[in-house]
C-alpha cells in the first residue's frame, strides 16, 4: 500500500535525496488520490533539524480547501517506533472563510498510541486549546475556547442566504469513545449574535444563546436557552429579554433504523407558553404527541397579530384567557389537535365586535379522518358593532379547513334572538365561504334604535332567513329571503340584501325596502314634525348605501289607494312639508287660512325621490300647474301642498329635514 | 375596363385612408387635478379610526343619511365604488403612514408608490409592521391607478396615471418627508 502511494507520488513529482546531515526532502508538484489533491507539497525529515511539512494547496473530502499549510517540528525526533514533536508549530489558511489558523503544541505518534496538544490555537480572533489522545483502541478529545472566537467567518457558509453575521462564541467540547462515541459533553455560549438574510426576513440582533449537549452512548440530553436579544422571523418579532426561551430535549438515536426517539422535549417561553412533546422520528414516519398551555393574550399578540398587520383585522386582540391542548401526528400522517380555551376576552380596537368570557373546546383533525369529534364554543356576552349579543353556545365539527354546525343554536340579540338552523364554513383559513340559514325572532325596535343611536322607534324586527352566503373572495354577504320589521303599526320588509366589504374600509349595502300600511300618526309624533294621521305605503328600490350612507335609490311613499283611515294634517306639518320642498304659502289668503285652522283634511299625500349622484329628483302624487301635489286636499278645511322643485341636492334636503325634525327624547322604560 | 377597376381600387384605397381617426390623448392636466384632489383628501381628511362616527351623539341620526362627500368632480371621473373604497382604505391607513413618513423610515418613491428608507435605523420591533404597511399601501395605490383608468374607460392609461400620481405625491409631500427624484436619489423636502 505504501509502495503504491509512493508510486503515485513519484509519477507526478520530483524527489530529492541529500546525504548531508542525513536529510530527506520530498517535493510534490501535484498529487491526486481519489477526492484528495495536494499541490506544491514539501516534506522534510532530518536527523538534526526535525520534521517539516509545507503544502501549497490541499483538498480533502467534506472539508473546505486548505492553503499554505506550514507544519514544522524543529526538535522532532524518532524514538523506537514513536515519532515525537516536543515543540511544533502549525499554520494554515482557509481561503473560503478568509481565516488563518496558527497553533503551537506537541505531539507523540506511535503505532497504537498518539497524543496531540495544541495550545494556544489561534483562530477567528479566539484562543483555543486542543488535547487529544488515542491509546488501547480508545480515544479522548477536548477542545475549548479560552478566548471567544468571532463568528463572522461562518457567513461564507451561507453566502446565498446571509447578508450579515456578527457575534462571538466560547465553547468546550469533550468527547471520548472507542469504535463508537461513548461520551460527549458540549457547552456553547454565543453572545451578541446579529444576523440578517438578504431580504431582511430573518433578522436577529444581540442574541445570547446557551447550548449544552450531553451524550452517553446513543442517548443525549440537550438544553438550549435564549435569554436575551431580539429576532424577527417575518412577520413574527420576538424580544427574548421579555420572553426568554428554553428548550430541553432528551432523545436517543437508533443507528440501524436511523430513528430518533424523542423521550421528552420541553419548550417554554416565559409568560407565553410551555409545551412538552414525545415521539419517534424516522426518515419515513413521524409519530408525535405534544401538550401545550399558553397565556392567550400574549400568545396571540406575539404569534397571531403580526399576520394580521396591515389588514382590516389588525385590531383584533385577546385581553384575557388561557389556552391548553394536545396535538398528535400518527404513523399514517393523520393529524389531530384538541384545544381548550377558557375565560377569554376577544376584542377589536375598532369596536366592531367583541366576546366576553369566551370558552371553547375544539377538536380538529386533518380531513383524511373518517370520524369527526364534536367541538363547541361559548361566550357569556358579546357585541356586534353596538348590538349586544347574549350568552351563546354553539356545537359544531371541525374537519380540515371546514366547520359544520352540529345542532341548531340560539344567539340572543337584545330581547330577541337569532336562531341558527344551519351553518357551514368552508376553507376557513384560506378564503372562507359561509352558508347560513335561520330566522330572527322578534327584536324590539325600541331597544335596537337606542343602541344604534337611531330615532326611537316602536315595533319589532323579525324575519326568516332561508339562506345567507358570504364569500371572502368577493367579500360579499348576500341574504335570500326577507327581514320583516313590524313598526308603527305596519310592516317594513327588506329584501335582496347584499353587503360588500362588510368589515372593510368602505362597506357597501344594497337592498330593496317595502313599507306597508304604517301609521303616519305614530311616525310623526315621534319627531317634532307636526301631526299627520293616515296610512303610508311605499318602497325604496335599489337602495345603495356606501359606508352606511345612501348614494342611490328610487323611493316612493304615499297614501295607500284603499286607505280608509282618517286623513288629517296639522298646521305645523303643513308648514314643515312646505319648507322641506323649499316653498312657502305665497298669497295672503293661504297664509291667513293656515293661521286660522289648526288641522286640515287631505285626500292623499305622497312623495318620491330618485337619488343619483347626490341629487334627488322629486315627484308627487299628481301634476298640477307646472308642479306636483305632495298633499292633495279633500274635505274641509282643505289644504294642498304643491311642490315645484324637481331636483334638489340630497345634502340640502337632509339639512332641512335635520332642522325640522328635532328628536323627542326616547321614552323611559319603567 | 382595366381603367375603371383601377379607379375603383383607388377610390377604395382613398376611402380607407380617409377614415376619420380620433386620437384620445391622455388628459394630463385633468389627471394632475384629479391626483391632487385624491392626495389631499387622503392626506388631510383621514376619517376617524372607528366605525362609531355614525352613532356618535354629537351627530344627529340624520347624519346617517348624509351623502358621501365625493361628488365635486374634476375633469377625470373619480366616481366609482372601487375608487372610493381604495381611497377610504388609504385614508384609514394614512395616520400611521404619516408617522413613518415623519420619522423618515418611509418615503414617496418616484414610481407613485411608497418605499422603505433607512432600514437599519428602524427598530427591529417596528420593521415588520412598517413593511406590511408599505405592502398594503402599495397594493391600494396600484389598484387605485388602475381603477381610475378603468373608470374613465381607458385601462391603458394606468401607467400614465401612476406617473402623474408619482409627481403629485412628491409635490404634495409635507416638509421634512423624504421623496425620490427621477434619478432615484432621495431628498428631504
Amino acid at each position: 500500500m505504501v509502495g503504491k502511494r509512493l508510486w503515485i507520488g513519484l509519477a507526478s513529482s520530483l524527489v530529492f535525496f541529500s546525504a548531508a546531515n542525513a536529510q530527506l526532502e520530498l517535493k510534490l508538484d501535484y498529487l491526486r488520490f481519489g477526492p484528495i489533491t495536494i499541490e506544491r507539497a514539501l516534506v522534510g525529515l532530518s536527523t538534526e533539524d526535525g520534521y517539516y511539512l509545507k503544502v501549497g494547496h490541499l483538498n480533502l473530502p467534506f472539508t473546505p480547501k486548505i492553503e499554505q499549510i506550514d507544519l514544522s517540528c524543529p526538535h522532532g525526533y524518532r524514538q523506537r517506533s514513536f515519532l515525537e514533536c516536543p515543540y511544533g508549530q502549525l499554520q494554515l489558511r482557509l481561503p473560503r472563510f478568509g481565516q488563518s489558523l496558527s497553533a503551537a503544541g506537541k505531539a507523540i505518534i506511535g503505532p497504537n498510541r498518539w497524543q496531540l496538544s495544541l495550545s494556544p490555537l489561534r483562530f477567528a480572533g479566539g484562543h483555543l486549546k486542543l488535547w487529544a489522545e488515542y491509546q488501547k483502541e480508545r480515544w479522548y478529545a477536548r477542545l475549548e475556547a479560552i478566548k471567544p472566537i468571532k463568528l463572522n467567518w461562518i457567513k461564507a457558509m451561507f453566502s446565498g442566504v446571509l447578508a450579515k453575521l456578527q457575534g462571538n462564541a466560547s465553547f468546550r467540547l469533550e468527547a471520548q469513545g472507542g469504535s463508537t462515541l461513548d461520551k460527549l459533553n458540549f457547552n456553547l455560549t454565543g453572545k451578541n449574535l446579529s444576523f440578517h438574510d438578504l431580504g431582511y426576513r430573518r433578522v436577529a440582533d444581540g442574541l445570547h444563546v446557551k447550548l449544552q449537549l450531553q451524550g452517553q452512548g446513543q442517548t443525549f440530553f440537550l438544553r438550549s436557552e435564549i435569554p436575551a436579544g431580539e429576532s424577527l422571523y417575518f412577520p413574527v418579532y420576538l424580544p427574548f429579554r421579555d420572553y426568554p426561551v428554553t428548550l430541553k430535549a432528551f432523545f436517543s438515536l437508533a443507528p440501524p433504523t436511523a430513528e430518533v426517539l424523542l423521550h421528552e422535549l420541553k419548550l417554554s417561553q416565559l409568560n407565553v407558553l410551555t409545551a412538552t412533546a414525545r415521539g419517534r422520528l424516522s426518515q419515513n414516519s413521524l409519530n408525535f404527541v405534544t401538550d401545550f398551555q399558553a397565556d392567550l393574550p400574549t400568545l396571540f399578540r406575539l404569534y397571531g397579530q403580526p399576520f394580521l398587520a396591515g389588514s382590516r383585522w389588525e385590531g383584533i386582540e385577546f385581553l384575557a384567557g388561557k389556552v391548553r391542548g394536545r396535538a398528535t401526528i400518527s404513523d399514517d400522517s393523520k393529524a389531530r389537535a384538541s384545544v381548550h380555551v377558557e375565560r377569554a376576552v376577544l376584542s377589536d380596537r375598532e369596536r366592531r365586535f367583541g366576546l366576553n368570557r369566551l370558552g371553547a373546546d375544539l377538536v380538529w383533525q386533518s380531513s383524511q379522518a373518517t370520524y369527526s369529534f364534536p367541538s363547541r364554543i361559548h361566550w357569556q356576552a358579546g357585541h356586534l358593532y353596538a348590538i349586544p349579543l347574549g350568552k351563546t353556545e354553539l356545537h359544531f365539527y371541525l374537519s380540515g379547513d371546514d366547520v359544520y354546525l352540529d345542532a341548531p343554536s340560539d344567539l340572543p340579540v337584545l330581547d330577541g334572538h337569532l336562531r341558527i338552523e344551519q351553518l357551514e364554513i368552508l376553507d376557513l383559513i384560506t378564503a372562507p365561504r359561509i352558508q347560513f340559514s335561520g330566522r330572527l325572532e322578534p327584536i324590539s325596535l325600541d331597544l335596537l334604535s337606542r343602541v344604534l343611536g337611531w330615532p326611537p322607534m316602536v315595533g319589532t324586527v323579525s324575519g326568516s332567513i332561508p339562506q345567507v352566503r358570504y364569500d371572502h373572495r368577493w367579500r360579499t354577504l348576500e341574504l335570500d329571503g326577507r327581514l320583516t320589521i313590524q313598526a308603527f303599526a305596519g310592516t317594513i320588509a327588506i329584501e335582496h340584501l347584499k353587503i360588500v366589504d362588510l368589515f372593510g374600509a368602505l362597506p357597501r349595502l344594497y337592498a330593496d325596502v317595502y313599507v306597508h300600511n304604517v301609521d303616519l300618526e305614530q311616525i310623526t309624533k315621534r319627531f317634532a314634525f307636526g301631526r299627520i294621521t293616515g296610512k303610508l305605503e311605499g318602497s325604496i328600490d335599489g337602495l345603495e348605501l356606501e359606508n352606511w350612507r345612501p348614494v342611490a335609490f328610487s323611493a316612493w311613499f304615499g297614501t295607500p289607494a284603499d286607505d280608509r283611515s282618517r286623513h288629517r294634517i296639522n298646521q305645523k306639518a303643513v308648514e314643515n312639508l312646505t319648507h322641506l320642498g323649499g316653498g312657502f304659502a305665497a298669497d295672503f289668503l293661504s297664509r291667513t287660512l293656515l293661521r286660522v285652522f289648526n288641522e286640515f283634511s287631505y285626500a292623499r299625500l305622497g312623495v318620491g325621490c330618485r337619488l343619483k349622484s347626490g341629487v334627488c329628483e322629486l315627484a308627487g302624487i299628481a301634476p298640477v300647474n307646472g308642479g306636483y301635489y305632495i298633499v292633495q286636499g279633500g274635505g274641509l278645511p282643505r289644504v294642498d301642498v304643491i311642490g315645484y322643485n324637481r331636483r334638489i341636492s340630497w345634502l340640502t334636503l337632509i339639512n332641512r329635514l335635520a332642522r325640522i325634525a328635532k328628536l323627542k327624547p326616547p321614552p323611559v322604560q319603567p | 375596363m382595366k381603367k375603371s377597376l383601377l379607379l375603383l381600387f383607388s377610390l377604395l384605397l382613398w376611402s380607407i385612408a380617409s377614415c376619420v381617426t380620433i386620437n384620445i390623448y391622455f388628459p394630463a392636466a385633468a389627471a394632475e387635478k384629479a391626483a391632487d384632489q385624491i392626495i389631499r383628501d387622503i392626506q388631510k381628511n383621514a376619517p376617524p379610526q372607528s366605525w362609531q362616527h355614525w352613532r356618535s351623539t354629537s351627530l344627529s341620526w340624520l347624519n346617517v343619511l348624509g351623502i358621501s362627500p365625493a361628488y365635486a368632480q374634476p375633469d377625470l371621473n373619480l366616481d366609482s365604488p372601487e375608487i372610493r373604497t381604495l381611497k377610504a382604505s388609504m385614508q384609514r391607513r394614512f395616520p400611521k403612514l404619516k408617522q413613518y413618513l415623519d420619522s423618515g423610515w418611509v418615503g414617496y418613491a418616484n414610481d407613485g408608490l411608497v418605499a422603505l428608507r433607512n432600514r437599519d435605523r428602524i427598530p427591529l420591533r417596528e420593521l415588520a409592521s412598517v413593511e406590511q404597511l408599505i405592502a398594503a399601501e402599495n397594493r391600494d395605490r396600484t389598484a387605485l391607478y388602475q381603477a381610475i383608468a378603468r373608470a374613465n374607460g381607458h385601462p391603458e392609461w394606468a401607467t400614465e396615471i401612476q406617473s402623474t400620481f408619482a409627481r403629485r405625491w412628491v409635490a404634495n409631500a409635507e416638509s421634512g418627508w423624504w421623496v425620490q427624484d427621477s434619478s432615484g436619489s432621495w431628498q428631504q423636502k
